[in-house]
């Protein structure tokens, strides 16, 4: 009975151990809960879509310019939401948002591989709904 | 040695008495019994030993079940960081949300 334990801790203390090495082994989690948690967005996009020094500066650049771009965007719905506009009206300007949002995201994607780049619209293009999923609790 | 009196008489009787034991007919069987069961205790690398396939049948399903457990832990937790990174780098660029916050 003593050694049966004895092995049967052993036999355990080899499953925790297997289990220990492959999740420490799993390089990929690590820098992901890393950049995760330092919020380094940029430096995930480089690491997870395997972008080369051109297509980075190329994505950064475009990112600039559509945050440019936006800005006239924002504003005005920051005005109609202001001015309490019909919901409509600030619906049709979050809209134009969205349209413009995604048409940027696809133009992301070609400075990607192919499969990169419909990995990466496959990963990103739902996150658009989230800000209508949260806001959707506080209008009830 | 002078005793006192008291214990003369008992020198007496100790000197008179004799024993005969009786032999105990299993006496041998009991012995041969004794270094049997002696026999029967293992080691631990002994026990191991005679187990062998059992042993290492365990521990090869041990070692895959906990690396097979520690991957896919390691895999969903990396799935859960991508999507809650993907949602920050896509709120990054809304202007919806930065104009919400």
């Amino acid at each position: 009975m003593k050694y049966f334990l004895a092995t049967a801790a052993l036999v355990l203390a080899a499953c925790a151990g297997a289990y220990g090495a492959t999740f420490l082994i799993n390089t990929e989690t690590q820098e992901m809960r890393q950049a995760a948690r330092d919020r380094k967005t940029m430096a995930w996009l480089r690491t997870e879509f395997n972008l080369n020094q051109a297509q980075y500066a190329a994505i950064q650049n475009l990112h600039s310019q559509f945050l440019q771009e936006c800005a006239g965007e924002a504003a005005a719905i920051m005005a109609a939401r202001q001015r309490k506009d019909s919901p409509g009206e600030v619906a049709g300007l979050e809209a134009a948002c969205v349209r413009a949002m995604t048409n940027h995201f696809q133009k992301t994607a070609l400075l990607m591989s192919p499969e990169d780049g419909q990995r990466y619209l496959d990963m990103v293009l739902p996150h658009i709904a989230d800000y209508d999923n949260r806001r959707a609790p506080a209008s009830n | 040695m002078r005793l006192p009196q008291d214990y003369r008489s008992l020198a007496r009787i100790l000197k008179s008495w004799s024993i005969a034991p009786v032999p105990d007919p299993s006496f041998s069987a009991k012995v041969w019994r004794r270094i049997k069961s002696g026999e029967g205790v293992k080691s631990l690398s002994a026990y191991l030993r005679s187990n062998s396939v059992l042993v290492i049948l365990a521990l090869v399903l041990a070692i895959a079940l906990g690396a097979i457990g520690g991957w896919s832990e390691a895999e969903r937790m990396s799935n859960s960081d991508k999507t809650d990174i993907a949602g920050a780098y896509v709120h990054s660029l809304d202007v919806r949300w930065q104009k919400a916050r």
